[in-house]
């Protein structure tokens, strides 16, 4: 009987420390909330940033709002007298190349190419140099055909050359180029006696049967994203701003401790963490999905393991921020130090583009827990490889365990 | 008001406009953190944006795993061809300087088809994309040679939409093809293309086209987001509301807090040009003194535009939400990261609305000779909006305690 008497008050201090633990990390959850709730304009933007990022990047990168888009390029064609290739069957390849050109069309019907013609000569009867014509009118693409430029390709033994004058700085050009060679190649297998290739590649996408397309890819990239800023920059700037306000110094004289204090940030970021995800969620669903007849959608991505990837999430970021927050003690640098720990995981991440063909950023990525975040969402909302996500979802688990120990420990009311 | 005292106004206007800058000037030299930050930065930045999005520096190389199930083609008396061989060696396969060239890096894979789909293996292998020489592919090949009327031999390429690069990665095995296709058909090359860059551009890089965009990109989300969360930080611990029992006026502090915003993006910036230069041989020779108006009165319009977001915004997570909000459609949409004439036409519209869309297109102008004369338009709008936003910022500039 000695020994019940003895562990009961062991107990009742247990189940009491516990129940003041709830109650303090509440206390701490409420009074965030409620300074949450009473400014309208936090609760905007809270909402309003998650969903402009799906917006954002699901108008960029949609396939619905995907067209391809007119180009301006600039012919200088020299006179083509053109080439008898049978008794009374004329060929002019100049004509049928920019014929082709002013007929291709975009997927919406309007026309690929826009084309604005360079005099030869300007109105002192001196050549126009197109290379210095592009750069003056700023285009970006500049086709020049050679005088009798079909007697060229019919008569010569080498091959005629068209030359192309870009800009090799622009993406437009890049594409415009892309588009002309395949032009091009078309009119050497004509000319070879060919009208198709004997070899080609059928293209098959793994994911048609379940008809997923990229925005699906994008919209756990940008919970993650959402999440990650939420976490690392709002923990940052608030405990800075806990700093300077001595709210660190009064909370020392409380029986808060900085466990308590750290989970009740924890779980604040993870209330920002569900709006965001559902903004997201929701938004996506209403601008790049139910009109499209995928109403289904969101019902579909619905899984649990996404709540325990947000937990996973938010002790890491929040623990990153807490990190952060104990190295900088104004607001100018606990942005610049934000700014510092978010921006490069964002881009390095493959939360908008993957990253694995480029030669060291990959291996960096593999050192960001954004990285296995973004995985494990993909994974379990999108691609339903469960292995795949179990695998994400520990290594952030141990990236968010890690993370918040290190935070716990580094937070130091007392010393504030 | 006598001339004397008008002079006496405007001088002790200056005094506090100097004091006020010098306080957060010493504000922000006190804290190591912060001058390390602040540095450190826009470093990452440039070196981040130079080896993602300008390719500087590093070689794109893209794993392409491949299942040749041809293997046991060896071609035949007649036509001694095994195309399967030679289209891995139009790849890169044996060849690594090859495959850098074209950007992939050939990975041989083995599994039994009949067991489990190629997507399936992609799934499981979480691979972004898979070349499949299906058997019998070189006999059709072969076949093709001998009758025109031959049906197409088809390789497969097996991809994953998640992945942005396999669009690349289809480019590289499709060029091969038609290589391929040219050299076993014997389709003469009978109209070449010849590419020459314009002539002011010859010399110049990507990344220097790159960098004054990175600049303003840097400026613009360090600078917003700086000044927002100082601002509603000092509004909400009272500093702001002691200075109305200063002689301070709230221009005069506006003014200080963009002076201060203008030095540190030149600092920024030359420390963003310096990293560039050295990381990847960024020109100086492409700067012009342009450059140094364009990013003061770029400076003032982010600090104008922090101070009007200040107004509205109280807590510190308002003021991080409200800025990020605001500052990443601007660094998308503006044209310093991803060119505009990609976007959709109403996206592109939409770029127009933010600031960094006109100052991106006025440093980018004024980088050449030949597009100077393009300067005028967007810096004229720049100059116009640095003003602006600095009257806006001042006149809604709220001194009471939250």
């Amino acid at each position: 009987m000695a020994p019940q008497k003895k562990d009961k008050p062991n107990k009742d201090g247990l189940k009491t420390s516990i129940t003041m633990f709830f109650k303090r990390v509440f206390g701490f959850v409420s009074a965030s909330f409620i300074d949450f709730r009473r400014s309208p304009l936090t609760i905007f933007f809270a909402i309003a940033y998650p969903v402009i990022l799906i917006l954002l990047f699901g108008a960029i990168f949609s396939e619905h709002t995907q067209t391809l888009n007119s180009f301006t390029i600039y012919i200088q064609a020299e006179p083509d007298a053109g080439f008898e290739i049978a008794p009374g069957m004329e060929i002019n390849l100049t004509e049928t190349l920019l014929t082709t050109l002013a007929t291709m069309e975009t997927n919406d019907s309007e026309p690929l190419f826009i084309l604005h013609y360079i005099p030869l000569l300007d109105e002192h009867t001196i050549p126009i140099d197109p290379g210095k014509y592009l750069e003056e009118v700023d285009g970006y693409f500049c086709l020049v055909i050679p005088a009798n430029f079909t007697m060229l390709v019919y008569n010569n033994a080498t091959s005629a050359n068209l030359t192309v004058i870009m800009d090799e700085n622009s993406q437009s050009a890049k594409i415009v180029y892309n588009i002309i060679k395949e032009v091009i190649y078309g009119f050497n297998l004509f000319l070879a006696g060919e009208s198709e290739t004997h070899i080609d590649m059928e293209t098959i996408d793994i994911y048609l049967e379940e008809k997923i397309e990229y925005l699906d890819f994008l919209v756990p990239g940008i919970i993650g994203v959402a999440l990650m800023n939420n976490a690392v920059m709002g923990t940052i700037n608030r405990y800075s701003s806990f700093r300077n306000a001595g709210l660190f110094r009064k909370l020392a004289s409380t029986p808060m401790t900085r466990t308590e204090l750290v989970t009740g940030e924890t779980v604040w970021q993870g209330f920002l963490a569900i709006i965001s995800t559902a903004a997201i969620m929701i938004f996506g669903w209403l601008f790049f999905k139910a009109p499209f007849g995928k109403a289904a959608w969101i019902i579909e991505v619905l899984d649990w393991k996404i709540i325990l990837i947000l937990i996973a999430g938010v002790l890491g970021f929040t623990g990153l921020g807490m990190i952060g927050s104990r190295f900088v003690k104004n607001p100018d640098a606990a942005t610049a130090a934000a700014n510092f720990l978010a921006f490069p995981m964002m881009f390095l991440c493959g939360a908008f583009f993957d990253v694995s063909g480029i030669a060291g950023v990959n291996v960096i990525s593999k050192l960001l827990p954004l990285t296995y975040i973004i995985d494990a969402l993909r994974a379990t909302m999108i691609t339903k490889n469960v292995s795949l996500a179990w695998y994400n979802i520990g290594i952030s688990f141990a990236f968010g365990i890690g993370f918040f120990i290190i935070g716990v420990i580094l937070t130091n009311i007392k010393n504030e | 008001m006598s001339k004397r005292r008008f002079f006496k106004n405007i001088y002790l206007s200056l005094r506090r406009i100097w004091a006020e800058t010098s306080r957060i000037g010493l504000g922000w030299v006190r804290s190591p953190a912060a001058v390390f930050f602040t540095f450190i930065y826009p470093i990452i930045m440039i070196l981040l944006f130079g080896y993602l999005f300008a390719g500087e520096g590093t070689t794109t190389l893209y794993s392409l795993p491949y299942l040749n199930e041809d293997t046991y083609q060896v071609g035949n008396a007649t036509l001694p061809y095994y195309p399967a061989q030679e289209l891995l060696t139009e790849l890169g396969l044996n060849n690594d300087s090859l495959g850098e060239a074209l950007g992939i890096k050939l990975i041989p894979v083995n599994f039994n088809t009949s067991e489990i789909l190629p997507q399936n293996w992609m799934k499981e292998q979480n691979a972004a994309y898979l070349l499949r020489i299906p058997k019998g592919w070189s006999a059709m090949v072969n076949a093709s040679l001998l009758n025109a009327s031959a049906p197409k031999a088809l390789v497969q390429y097996y991809y994953d939409p998640g992945y942005t690069s396999s669009t690349e990665v289809m480019k590289i095995i499709d060029n091969a093809l038609k290589e391929l296709n040219a050299q076993l058909f014997n389709i003469e090359t009978s109209i070449g293309i010849i590419t020459t860059t314009t002539p002011e551009r010859e010399e110049l890089s990507y990344i220097d086209f790159y960098i004054p965009g990175i600049i303003m990109v840097t400026l613009s989300t360090s600078g917003m987001m700086g000044l927002v969360s100082t601002v509603a930080e000092g509004r909400r611990n009272g500093i702001i509301f002691k200075m109305s029992a200063t002689p301070m006026k709230k221009w005069e502090w506006a003014l200080a807090q963009e002076i201060w915003q203008i030095i540190i993006s030149l600092v920024i910036a030359l420390l963003t040009a310096l990293t560039g230069v050295i990381a990847f041989g960024f020109q100086l020779s492409a700067i012009h003194p342009l450059h140094v108006v364009i990013l003061i009165f770029g400076s003032m319009t982010f600090a104008g535009l922090a101070l009007i977001i200040a107004r509205f915004v109280k807590s510190p997570e308002g003021a991080v939400a409200a800025t990020l909000a605001f500052v990443f459609p601007q660094m998308f949409l503006s044209g310093s990261i991803i060119p505009p004439e990609v976007m959709p036409e109403f996206l592109q519209q939409i770029a127009r609305i933010f600031p960094l869309y006109y100052i991106a297109k006025a440093m980018r102008a004024a980088m050449l000779e030949a597009t100077l004369p393009k300067v005028w338009l967007p810096l004229g709008i720049t100059i116009a909006m640095g003003v602006i936003f600095f009257i806006l910022g001042s006149a809604l500039t709220i001194w009471k305690k939250d």
